[in-house]
């Protein structure tokens, strides 16, 4: 299942996506779906499921807030993932 | 032709700057805000700049590189957002209006310009402490002059200002991309404030605050950030809060090559100035009639000056094609220092660009010059 970390930026997003790049995590930015409970205009980091729990220990090292999670389903909505 | 105004802007660019901001034309969108291809193909290059930015000063997080249109701009946020709520500021006595005019503007805030002997950093310290007051909240001081290249003393003001609690907006407009500057070096720097046109090599229209210290910021400009949009209020994080309206990202492509152009060496081209101010200064040495403005430590450029004959000189420098700045420099406050305010200087600013045959061939034009002055 492909999971969407949402940040408040796409700079934020950007740093993440480095950050977590470097301990061999592929994900890739896009912009964050309208009508998400953090707000609009936001970007995610969208990545396999598998790799959820080291990016956000990667986050959680580097000092680097997240807005919310969300799992992409089958249908193409969005749903929250509590973590 | 031959260029010596690289203190107002670097010319020529190098041939990756120019590629980078001709691609960026054909291959970018509007960045932060569609998140289609071509978005994204500008939000990498404003992140890759960043990057680059944040390595070449010693900054640890990328999100704290600001991109503004110029040293100008980085300069109002600076002092703007640092004496939002009142106060006393002193300045260095060779500022660029760029300082004292924002701070003229502030109805709120009294400043002091401490004017010291030219290539004298010694008496520069003694007198900014000495223009401290129990009120004073910030210190704006520039780390070279553009009108004399004489150093200011940074390293022991920051110090200062890290021991009585003042915070510290240094201005590297003129030794960014070829003296070493390092974030960590610093104690007490909120701000560092530069233009990506000069020792950067990019192009006009770019400029750079790095946000050094954790603290409240205001803005002086709100707008859209494609970020928090459901809000009325500018958000309160870096790089957006003052970052508002569509970034300069084809500026930011040739910023961008112009940053990996000096990294690695600043050192270098540091050298190749000091080299052409040392031929300039030695060969134009003793010439009747035009003084030269010149310190062992000056850096990458040199005033002179022909006195009331300076128009004059100007002019038969234009004649001869060879670009050269003359007047005040927009910096009146170093004049006062150094006693030029009545007719300014002809300032010779130097590039990685310049070579040494063509120091040599304005020496000979100046030299042949003076003799009809």
């Amino acid at each position: 299942m492909q999971i969407v970390i949402i940040f408040k930026s796409v700079t934020y997003a950007q740093r993440a996506e480095r950050l977590i790049a470097k301990k061999g995590v592929t994900a890739n930015i896009i912009k964050a779906p309208f009508g998400i409970k953090s707000g609009s205009c936001a970007y995610g980091l969208r990545m396999d499921e598998r790799n959820l729990s080291l990016a956000l220990s990667v986050l959680k090292e580097a000092g680097l807030p997240y807005r919310e999670i969300l799992a992409k389903r089958p249908d193409g909505m969005y749903r929250e993932v509590v973590v | 032709m031959m260029y010596f105004d690289n203190g107002a802007t670097t010319w020529p660019k190098p041939p990756s700057v120019i590629k980078a901001v001709n691609d960026a034309l054909i291959s970018c969108g509007n960045p932060g805000r569609g998140g289609h291809i071509l978005g994204r193909n500008a939000e990498k290059i404003l992140y890759d700049c960043r990057v680059e930015a944040a390595q070449l000063f010693g900054m640890e997080d990328e999100t704290r590189v600001v991109f503004t249109n110029n040293a100008t701009q980085a300069l109002n946020i600076a002092i703007k957002s640092t004496m939002k709520n009142g106060g006393h500021v002193v300045t260095g006595g060779y500022e660029h209006n760029s300082v004292l005019r924002p701070l003229s503007a502030m109805e709120n805030v009294s400043f002091d310009v401490a004017h010291s002997r030219l290539f004298d950093e010694d008496d520069a310290f003694e007198k900014i402490v000495s223009k401290v007051t129990t009120d004073t909240k910030c210190i704006v001081l520039n780390h070279v002059s553009n009108v004399f290249g004489n150093e200011l003393p940074i390293y022991r003001i920051d110090d200062f200002c890290h021991k009585n609690g003042i915070k510290l907006i240094l201005d590297v407009s003129q030794s960014a991309g070829s003296e070493p500057i390092n974030a960590r070096d610093f104690k007490a720097v909120s701000f560092m404030c530069m233009p990506g046109h000069k020792g950067l090599y990019g192009p006009s229209g770019t400029g750079i605050l790095l946000c050094c210290k954790e603290e409240k910021l205001y803005t002086i400009t709100e707008g859209g950030t494609g970020s928090n949009s459901e809000e009325i209020t500018q958000p309160d994080f870096l790089p957006d809060i003052f970052e508002s309206g569509t970034a300069n990202f084809t500026g930011i492509a040739g910023l961008l090559e112009g940053i990996r152009f000096v990294r690695g060496r600043q050192e270098e081209i540091s050298r190749h100035k000091q080299n052409l101010i040392r031929l300039f200064t030695e060969n134009l040495d003793g010439t009747d009639k035009i003084k030269i403005y010149h310190s062992d430590k000056q850096k990458s450029l040199v005033s002179i000056s022909a006195g009331e004959k300076n128009n004059a000189l100007f002019d038969m420098l234009c004649a001869e094609k060879i670009c050269v700045r003359s007047g005040l420099h927009c910096a009146v406050a170093a004049h006062k220092s150094a006693g030029t305010e009545r007719h300014g200087t002809i300032r010779i600013s130097f590039s990685a660009f310049n070579s040494e045959d063509e120091v040599k061939r304005l020496v000979n034009i100046l030299k042949k010059c003076s003799k009809t002055l």
